[in-house]
């Protein structure tokens, strides 16, 4: 029999500046951008979240439930460094360790854990060891399960510092008192078309016909709420040192506030072309197809795409086919966001060179610009282009662990 | 409440079992006896690695940075309560 923990950090983000600053422990703080950004909340506090401010809400409406919430801006660094210490715990009770996101672990416990029991142990030996090592306010809730659906379900369940075994025994009480949303995979959208079906529960959905699934989600889906409602789920762990190929490199920014300017589009997306340029060489990949895209204030989208003759990861190409496409479009509305993305990537081993010389010799000087932006940090060298650059935060893009 | 500080400041440490553990700080004329690490964590910014650890002296709550090419330390941000 399988044993699989999902190792889920509470409240991260909020925890690690609780944890860094003693004066904000027990106090309502959420994580969020600037005051007066466009941006959301990333994290709230426990504090915050019995108080009813969730992630994903605005400054504003949290500032509504309570005026005198704090308000901490997100510190990447540090989150990506306790997320690191977080994972070199883990690795010590096995090796089949998935990183599921900057906060959440799989573990594949089986042939290490015998009983219940014993896995229940192991996890309190594990929710130990994250409190003596990372801090007091940094605590997991840890689910433990035969399969990864079911364990992630488990670790949401008793939050914070949660601990909850699902067994045979009762695995079907908890299913049918499983909101759908609850389920990794289940988001609002899905959500909504399944309550448009009628079907607004588990119960209800176990109810359904595989074929009936399938008819109306597709094989993959409709497979997919057919296992799930019965809390079923064969997925492996896929530990760390596998590599999962990736797909296509993308980067958006949201403005801070909306805009006709081109320029001002023009100077964030050459930002986000140097950013994705520069993954893609440090990932040591090429891609063919770029897709620009922006988002009107009104949320619906624009954009151009792209499959050039060649697999490149140079920004400078990507910047001139976006440029040249927003310059000649007419925008319909004031734009809020924008936009690149890669995709079609092959290894950068396998690009071919390019045939005239000034090209060539662009190539060629990419990996030194790089060097000096290794050795000096970011955007040390930079297009001139990007000198007005300091209207935007430095950072773009969310947190995510580096290999 | 929470302020940006970015100043250099003179730190006494202590070397105790491959940690560093800062004791007490000077800053604006000041000395701040340090009587918790509430966590440390590193950053590369280019080349150079600065540790940052997160301090309380008395009430208050501090952010210092260590500089590691150039020796320096840094008061980053202070929090008072």
């Amino acid at each position: 029999m399988r044993v699989i923990f999902h190792v889920d950090m509470d409240s991260f983000f909020a925890s690690c500046e609780q944890q860094a600053c003693q004066s904000l422990r027990g106090r309502p703080i959420v994580v969020c951008g600037k005051q007066g950004s466009r941006s959301v909340i990333v994290a709230s506090s426990r504090e915050a979240k019995k108080l009813g401010i969730k992630t994903g809400m605005l400054p504003f409406e949290a500032k509504k439930i309570y005026p005198a919430i704090i308000f901490v801006e997100p510190d990447g660094a540090k989150y990506e460094n306790i997320s690191r210490r977080l994972i070199v715990i883990l690795k010590k009770y096995t090796e089949a360790v998935e990183v599921f996101s900057i906060d959440e672990a799989f573990l594949d416990m089986t042939g290490y854990v015998k009983t219940e029991a014993e896995a229940v142990s192991r996890a309190k030996k594990i929710k130990i060891e994250i409190v003596r090592e990372l801090g007091e306010v940094v605590t997991a809730s840890v689910g433990i399960a035969g399969n990864k659906l079911l364990a992630k379900l488990a670790s949401d369940i008793n939050k914070p510092d949660g601990l909850f075994l699902i067994n045979e025994q009762n695995q079907l009480e908890v299913l049918n008192y499983s909101k759908l949303t609850d389920f990794c995979g289940i988001g609002r959208r899905l959500e909504k078309h399944l309550l448009s079906l009628g079907i607004d529960s588990v119960i209800k959905l176990r109810e359904q016909p595989l074929v009936l699934l399938q008819q109306i989600f597709g094989s993959f889906c409709g497979q997919k709420l057919y296992n799930m409602a019965r809390g079923l789920d064969d997925s492996p762990v896929t530990p760390y040192f596998i590599e999962t190929a990736v797909k296509s490199v993308g980067r958006s920014y949201t403005l801070p506030r909306n805009t006709f300017d081109k320029q001002e589009i023009l100077v964030v997306l050459l930002h986000l072309c140097e950013k994705v340029g520069r993954e893609l060489r440090r990932l040591k990949l090429t891609g063919r197809t770029v897709v620009i895209y922006w988002r009107y204030a009104d949320f619906t989208h624009a954009g151009a795409r792209q499959t050039f003759a060649r697999h490149l990861n140079d920004s400078a190409v990507f910047f001139q086919f976006g440029e040249a496409k927003i310059s000649k479009f007419r925008l319909a509305r004031a734009v809020r966001l924008v936009g690149i993305q890669v995709s079609n990537l092959q290894d950068a081993g396998f690009c071919q060179l390019p045939l005239w010389l000034a090209d060539r010799k662009r190539t060629e000087l990419i990996p030194f610009l790089d060097k000096i932006n290794d050795r000096y940090g970011e955007l040390t060298v930079k297009p001139a282009f990007l000198l007005k650059l300091n209207k935007l935060r430095k950072k773009v893009g969310g947190f995510r662990l580096r290999d | 409440m929470l302020e940006t500080i970015n100043q250099q400041v003179e730190v006494l440490v202590a070397f105790m079992k491959g940690k560093v553990l800062p004791l007490s700080f000077s800053w604006d004329n000041k000395k701040y006896s340090i009587n918790k690490v509430n966590l440390v964590h590193s950053e590369r910014i280019g080349h150079d690695k600065c540790y940052f650890f997160s301090v309380s002296a008395g009430e208050d709550s501090f952010k210092l940075c260590f500089y590691t090419e150039s020796s320096r330390w840094v008061l980053e941000e202070a929090y008072y309560t």
